[in-house]
């Protein structure tokens, strides 16, 4: 099954022609120029990886991928920035990004930085249903 | 005159920065070198009345670090502990006329304070223009690395384009058809991108240019047109809109460009935290008798302000040389900048 990808970045030219590469690389990819949109649409379809852009107006990728993750844990983010400083990439880490790229970020390695992603999404699901069903094995009188 | 009092005995200390205050001298004081430190860094001070003995760091120790930090500060030193050893080590590092024993008559410190300042002991030029080209540098810097983020997402969307056009050779070998309506859409993007960086680099050269002539004759509107084209990309981050309404009549100043557009970001720097829910803010310039002034108008949140404390002592440096002021009316939500020939 493709992995599921939204991409976040207030530059409209930079987020359509990034998902058209992406797409031809077979990736489900859909796009959005605010943290507000981003935020709609992960309640509405599950996403394997968000790539989000640190600096956007009204809400930044901060402040986005802090929601982000309170709203759904699993959600792996790598965030892309102009300009990685040491203190941004801190920040983000703290706040459970899985990476930082900077801009303008290789195509491939952002490819590679997504599989990660998407693996990374992958065990963690199978992990809560493996508890799950011992939860349920161990709660049962056999 | 802006002084700062370190000394470890808090009572001793801020009751001598009340005095002084009495006095009119703007004063601060520390009760710890290390907050001493941190304090110079963010405020320029003419001069620092240190306590010679004080735990972990001593009033010469503090001197030289603080020295470091503002090569252009002066020392005045007080020691509770009049040892022919410390008064000895404070007039080599001091100088005999900047050297007190407590307790400290406050008379005779003022004195001694003019007398260190010389003659720069009020709002002296010397003073302003360490203040305003710290600000300056802080504001070029700001500028620069807006400019630098910008052109770096230009270059990201060419990028794309780039590889986008790697991809479709790719597909061509492969036997895919290429579309030229697809390669058209690329070279228009490419284009697009291209004016756009051609643009923010043409601002920048003109702003880059502002300090070529500390003094020179200038069309208002054309410097309003920089400031708000170099800070376009901080009011998209906050949601405001930036209107410059050109006036019908060409307004001309000679002032000093670069801190003319100095005074300008730091008004718009407030103004775009103060357009309430509008989000929009009208920059015009007009002819007022004499003076020339600059209207930021829509500053609906200014209102609910209580108390502004602008503009800063930086503000206010770069006023004094710019021979201008600011006036603000909260009711109608109004900021202006009011400026008279500056020879």
């Amino acid at each position: 099954m493709a992995d599921k990808i939204l991409l976040v970045d207030d530059e409209e030219d930079f987020v359509e022609t990034l998902a058209e590469r992406m797409r031809s690389r077979g990736m489900d990819v859909s796009t959005c120029t605010s943290a507000v949109e981003a935020l709609e649409k992960i309640d509405k379809k599950a996403f394997d990886a968000i790539v989000l852009d640190l600096k956007m107006p009204g809400m930044d990728g901060l402040e986005a991928l802090k929601r982000i993750k309170e709203k759904n844990s699993k959600i792996q983010v790598i965030l892309l920035t102009g300009q990685a400083t040491i203190e941004k990439t801190i920040e983000a880490m703290k706040l459970g990004a899985l990476d930082l790229l900077e801009k303008p970020a290789d195509i491939e390695m952002l490819t590679e930085k997504i599989k990660q992603a998407s693996s990374k999404k992958m065990h963690l699901v199978n992990k809560e249903h493996e508890d799950k069903i011992k939860k349920i094995i161990s709660g049962k009188a056999w | 005159m802006r002084v700062l009092l370190v000394d470890d005995e808090r009572e001793l200390v801020s009751t001598l920065a009340e005095r002084l205050a009495i006095r009119g001298i703007d004063a601060d004081w520390e009760t710890s070198p290390e907050e001493a430190l941190k304090k110079i860094e963010k405020k320029f001070y003419h001069l620092a009345v240190l306590d010679m003995k004080m735990p972990k760091m001593n009033g010469i120790e503090l001197k030289k670090q603080m020295e470091i930090v503002r090569p252009a500060m002066k020392f005045i030193f007080m020691t509770g502990h009049g040892s022919e050893g410390t008064f000895k080590a404070g007039i080599l590092e001091a100088g005999d006329n900047c050297y007190l024993i407590k307790p400290v008559n406050l008379e005779i410190l003022v004195e001694k304070m003019r007398e260190v300042l010389g003659d720069q002991g009020g709002d002296s030029t010397d003073s302003n223009w360490e203040l305003i080209s710290e600000e300056g540098f802080q504001f070029f810097g700001k500028m620069s690395a807006s400019i630098s983020h910008e052109i770096k997402n230009v270059l990201a969307i060419i990028n794309e384009n780039a590889g986008l056009l790697k991809d479709l050779v790719y597909m061509a070998e492969k036997g895919s058809d290429i579309d030229p309506q697809r390669l058209q859409r690329v070279s228009d993007l490419i284009a697009k991108q291209v004016s756009r960086a051609d643009s923010i680099i043409k601002n920048m050269n003109i702003f880059a240019h502002s300090v070529d002539h500390n003094v020179k004759t200038v069309n208002l509107d054309e410097i309003i047109a920089t400031v708000v084209e170099l800070s376009r990309r901080f009011a998209d981050m906050k949601g405001v809109v930036l209107e410059h309404n050109p006036a019908e009549i060409e307004v001309t100043i000679t002032t000093k460009p670069f801190l003319l557009e100095n005074i300008i970001w730091l008004c718009l720097d407030l103004a775009m935290d103060m357009t309430g829910t509008e989000g929009k803010i009208a920059l015009t310039a007009k002819k007022k008798e004499k003076d020339a002034c600059i209207t930021l108008s829509g500053l609906k949140g200014l209102a609910e302000q209580e108390g502004i404390s602008f503009p800063g002592e930086q503000g206010k440096a770069l006023l004094q040389t710019l021979n201008g002021k600011i006036t603000i009316d909260t009711v109608r939500g109004q900021l202006d900048i009011i400026l008279s020939e500056n020879q």
